[in-house]
């Protein structure tokens, strides 16, 4: 069962990122990385991590991409003023070319993992509960530093978008 | 239990969740259009029916048998995914919700909930985020500037007001120390004093504001009013396409009512000799009707205006109501 | 006269025709119009037209244009008129008078008269497509043309947009408000460029509802008039039969009986009240206060049941006549009276309940949609919207007519000239107008309801049936018309908006020569852009209602 549907949101997280990558008008690359977005957020869930589910519905359906979609609707650019791509699936083609290597090197990391089936855990696997846990014990310096770093950007944000003034 | 019947248990319960819902949208409508209109002395919907009763079947024929418009510069596919986003998130966003105390049918116990996930609620919070596509991409594709306006309205409204929601909301998590929306119904049991509501005062009103401005209703409701922006997002909908809309919009109406209910007002704990069931449905019946009351009562404010209240007034409340919280706590 | 300065100053410049008004020469009147506002005080232009000589005595020139001013103590008028050479030119006033904006525009469409220096002179209220010019006099009425290409408004946006520093227009959002918009209460088109949702420029359209209705009067009897009138205002439609009789029987020289004036003032009232409801409960609409709508529309409704009996329309009642009322009060009349104001007290106070303390109607109401003092006055505002900026200025007190001044009541005026202030002074003029009615039925004589004078008013049926004077009178007065003796004359009462004025020039026959009517929209209509301008379009809604821009009697 859970491979199925396994499968299935595999899938979908797929199309979405090649659609992603392949449509020519914003709107629509927007729209099929959201389908990547939420096919992953069913993959956590299939996973046993309802927070991380959670977070991921949240966070990135629903508050960033809306805003990048926000934007390309307030940017307003017409057909027109698309960047003509001619050569874009010959260009894809040698990309992923030259990219098979890293790709073997992923899948035969994938394959000397030891089996393990994706059934629920234990009660209490990816809660909040463990998960702060371990974010705030182990990880805290690097969950720090991330932080710092997000400020970083936020406060950049801010600067680059103030009007200059004349 | 097989895995099977899980399942098939699942599929049932959606089904009836997913039916009872929008039947009591449907219905929620008629009571909408009497409420107000015994508010505003006149009859309301009077002619289809005893008492207009009969006005939502003639409604659905009505929305069922309009022409089917799509504008012509109109973004297709977009323009015909929008409604159902609007409607399909408003009803996942019900399957983590418990309803009612759990109750057995002929040696078989029944949970009242589609799906148990420890993190019912910010699943909830999020999955009715994802609403926010609706309009988004209603007005997007419209190819109208009205459903432009109507969609930057909706996309800064209803962010906003989720950050307020989620803040408020963290103090009383705080308390329970669960997302579960069973744990916080349990914390609760045990009369009304035990109500949340006394106890995160601040937090409640917070909610209850936010849950005004996140389900487009007055006195927020300014995605779609009409004498500014025409229709704002949907201008360009007819027949069912609107609808949609309209359904997810009552769908949402009812989670929050629900979440409110749950979170705040005991949930589905028995009150004295009231069974936690009938509970549940008046403390929901009673929200539904507050947001007409409010609807008859109040003008409504200006976009610029919301988002004062709510970046300036109720933001930091919520966060000085978080730190209050932990300071008491710990 | 209090024109002492201007006397002394243009002494041998100027002289004084039969009608009154002052002639100038054309070289002289932008010097004249100075001295007329700034020494004299006639601070109000109340309106500009031009009359087409070419029928009626065209010796001096063919075309001449009126100047009606009022002075700063409201109780005054003043015309100043300039015959006009043969180039049709003559300098624009605007720059002394705002309102002299729209009037020109309007001079202009209808007449074919130049203004120079006139910031944007095109057509106002025919379309730009049309050629010729209605009003003059051989224009004929039935030469209809078709016109079909709509204005897209740009050659006023870009040089207004230039002119606030806007080079390119890349940022900006054009969006058309109506003609066809919920909130637009009729056919306006207010054209904005939006910058995000604030309003950067606004340029307005009028005209979508114009119907020549001057044009008309000048091929119709002065009795066939009235029903036109209905259909200025439509909100209050008595008060513009009430307008136009009363300037007609000024230009009669006479008086209507008692009762007929009392009947006069009682149903003017009310039409003012019932104006004043519909334009609060279209506003609340606005702002999203549903429910006062039906508080407010509710008791409208049994007013026009009272005014159906009575003079057997609801919303045109044609009811006065020239010379008095068409109608005396039917039996039971005065219960139905009272039902209807205790019905239209009811609905005001409930409505003040729901809104008088809301923190919400007062920020969305307070300082929005400001027009100050002087600026309004500069435009010609009158009526509500002008007092609402601190002005007390109602012509039932400044100049009173059918004994306004024997009634005790107040008028209130506004401090800020906000939204919020047009809204409470219409709300407590409702009041002052309900206590003017109850005094009046107390005091209602007995008597005729029309003048007793054959060549004004229609015999009784009894003599028209039994004697052959009262047939001739019957037939000369619905051939011919009431016979005005020749003239030029302005006269105005309170309307529900402001000072709604007639201007008539007669020649002695049956029909008008010429009648333009001073719609008190038309000049509040054209302060709309300053008003709303920096604000947003929630702003702009609620101040295009507080203004009860009546589309019927802004375009006529």
């Amino acid at each position: 069962m859970a491979d199925i549907v396994f499968a299935i949101l595999a899938i979908f997280a797929l199309v979405g990122a090649f659609g992603m990558i392949s449509f020519h008008s914003p709107i629509h690359s927007a729209l099929s990385f959201i389908v990547t977005i939420l096919a992953l957020a069913g993959i956590f869930a299939l996973l046993s991590a309802p927070f991380l589910f959670a977070v991921q519905i949240i966070v990135y359906a629903g508050a960033i991409m809306v805003l990048m979609l926000f934007i390309i609707m307030f940017l307003n650019v017409r057909e027109s003023n698309f960047p003509k791509e001619p050569n874009k699936f010959i260009s894809m083609f040698f990309g992923s070319i030259l990219l098979l290597p890293v790709n073997i090197f992923i899948v035969r990391a994938f394959l000397k993992m030891p089996e393990k089936s994706m059934e629920i855990v234990e009660d209490g696997f990816g809660n909040i509960g463990s998960l702060s846990m371990e974010l705030f014990t182990r990880w805290l310096l690097p969950f720090e530093a991330i932080s710092i770093l997000l400020l970083v950007a936020l406060v950049g944000a801010v600067v680059l978008a103030r009007k200059e003034e004349s | 239990m097989s895995e099977t019947a899980v399942i098939i248990e699942t599929i049932v319960k959606a089904v009836v969740v997913l039916s009872v819902v929008a039947g009591m949208g449907a219905f929620a409508t008629w009571i909408e259009r009497k409420v107000l209109a015994f508010m505003q002395r006149r009859l309301g919907p009077m002619h289809v029916g005893p008492y207009g009763v009969l006005q939502l079947a003639a409604d659905g024929i009505k929305l069922f048998t309009k022409e089917d418009i799509i504008p012509q510069n109109a973004l297709k596919p977009i323009f015909v995914l929008a409604p159902i986003v609007a409607a399909t998130s408003a009803f996942v966003a019900m399957a983590a919700i418990p309803y009612f105390p759990e109750f057995t049918v002929f040696g078989y116990t029944v949970h009242p909930i589609v799906s148990d996930i420890n993190v019912a609620l910010l699943y909830v919070m999020g999955v009715a985020s994802v609403g926010i596509y609706g309009p988004l991409l209603a007005g997007m594709s419209s190819a109208n500037k009205w459903s432009l306006l109507g969609a930057a309205r909706a996309v800064v409204q209803i962010l906003s007001f989720e950050v307020v929601s989620g803040l408020s909301v963290l103090a009383p998590i705080m308390m329970i120390g669960s997302l579960s929306l069973i744990d916080i119904n349990d914390f609760q049991s045990g009369g009304v004093t035990n109500w949340l509501l006394w106890k995160q005062p601040l937090a409640f009103l917070l909610f209850a504001i936010a849950g005004f401005a996140e389900t487009n209703r007055s006195p927020f409701d300014t995605i779609e009013f009409e004498a500014e922006i025409v229709s704002g997002f949907a201008t360009e909908y007819s027949g069912m396409r609107w609808g949609l809309f309209f359904v997810g919009e009552y769908a949402n109406m009812i989670t929050i009512a629900v979440l409110v209910s749950i979170i705040f007002m005991g949930g589905y704990n028995p009150i004295w000799f009231i069974p936690g069931a009938i509970v549940m449905l008046l403390k929901v019946s009673f929200w539904i009707f507050l947001f007409l009351w409010v609807r008859a009562a109040w003008p409504h404010v200006r976009p610029d205006q919301l988002m004062w209240v709510c970046w300036k007034v109720l933001m930091p409340l919520a966060l000085v109501n978080i730190l209050i919280t932990g300071i008491v706590l710990v | 006269m209090t024109v002492k300065n201007f006397k002394t100053l243009f002494e041998n410049r100027y002289f004084i025709e039969d009608s009154g008004a002052f002639i100038v020469e054309k070289s002289n009147i932008l010097d004249a119009l100075h001295v007329i506002k700034n020494r004299d005080n006639y601070t109000l232009l109340l309106d500009m037209t031009a009359v087409d000589y070419l029928k009626k005595d065209s010796s001096k020139a063919r075309f001449a244009v009126i100047y009606i001013l009022r002075h700063s103590d409201f109780s005054q008028i003043l015309m100043l008129k300039v015959y006009l050479d043969a180039t049709l030119t003559l300098p624009s006033v605007t720059s002394l008078f705002k309102s002299a904006n729209w009037a020109e525009r309007e001079i202009w469409d209808q007449y074919g008269i130049q203004f120079q220096n006139h910031p944007n002179l095109k057509r106002i209220l025919n379309h730009k497509e049309f050629i010729g010019h209605p009003l003059c006099k051989d224009y004929p009425i039935t030469q209809g043309q078709l016109c079909t290409k709509t204005d897209d408004l740009m050659d006023e946006m870009t040089p207004l947009l230039k002119s606030k520093g806007y080079e390119n227009f890349e940022d900006l959002m054009f969006l058309n408000l109506g003609p066809a918009h919920p909130a637009s209460h009729g056919t306006i088109r207010n054209f904005v460029a939006l910058e995000g949702e604030t309003i950067v420029s606004t340029v307005s359209e009028i005209g979508y509802l114009h119907r020549g209705f001057e044009k008309s009067c000048e091929n119709h009897t002065y009795n066939q008039i009235i029903p036109y009138t209905d259909r200025l205002n439509y909100c209050s439609a008595i008060l513009n039969n009430i307008a136009f009789a009363h300037t007609v029987e000024g230009m009669l020289g006479v008086e209507i009986p008692q009762r007929a004036q009392y009947i006069r003032v009682i149903i003017g009232e009310l039409s003012r009240a019932i104006d004043h409801l519909v334009c609060l409960a279209a506003m609340l609409v606005d702002m999203g206060a549903l429910t006062n709508y039906w508080y407010l529309y509710n008791p409208r409704e049994s007013v026009y049941t009272l005014l159906s009996k009575l003079t057997g329309a609801r919303l045109t009642n044609s009811y006065m006549r020239i010379g008095g009322v068409s109608r005396d009060f039917y039996e039971g009349f005065e219960e139905d009276l009272r039902y209807s104001l205790k019905d239209i007290q009811k609905g005001v106070g409930d409505t003040l309940k729901l809104i008088a303390h809301n923190r919400i109607f007062h920020d969305r109401t307070q300082n929005v949609g400001i027009i100050k003092k002087d600026e309004a006055l500069n435009r010609g505002i009158t009526g509500p919207n002008l007092r609402a900026c601190g002005i007390a200025y109602d012509l039932r007190v400044a100049k009173p007519y059918y004994g306004y001044d024997t009634f005790d009541f107040n008028i209130p005026i506004g401090s800020t000239g906000d939204v919020y202030d047009r809204m409470m002074v219409r709300f407590e003029e409702i009041e002052q107008s309900i206590y003017i009615i109850k005094q009046a039925m107390k005091r209602i004589p007995k008597g005729d309801i029309m003048l007793n004078n054959h060549s004004i008013a229609l015999p009784s049926k009894q003599s028209v049936y039994t004697s052959i004077e009262g047939v001739m009178n019957q037939f000369k007065l619905i051939y011919e018309g009431v016979k005005v003796p020749s003239k030029e004359y302005y006269d105005a009462i309170e309307g529900a908006n402001g000072e709604l004025g007639f201007f008539i020039v007669s020649d002695g026959s049956g029909t008008p020569y010429k009648v333009k009517v001073r719609p008190p929209c038309f000049y509040a209509m054209s302060a709309l852009p300053s008003m709303i301008e920096g604000g947003m379009i929630a702003d702009a809604v609620l101040s295009l209602g507080s203004l009860n821009i009546i589309a019927g009697e802004l375009d006529r």
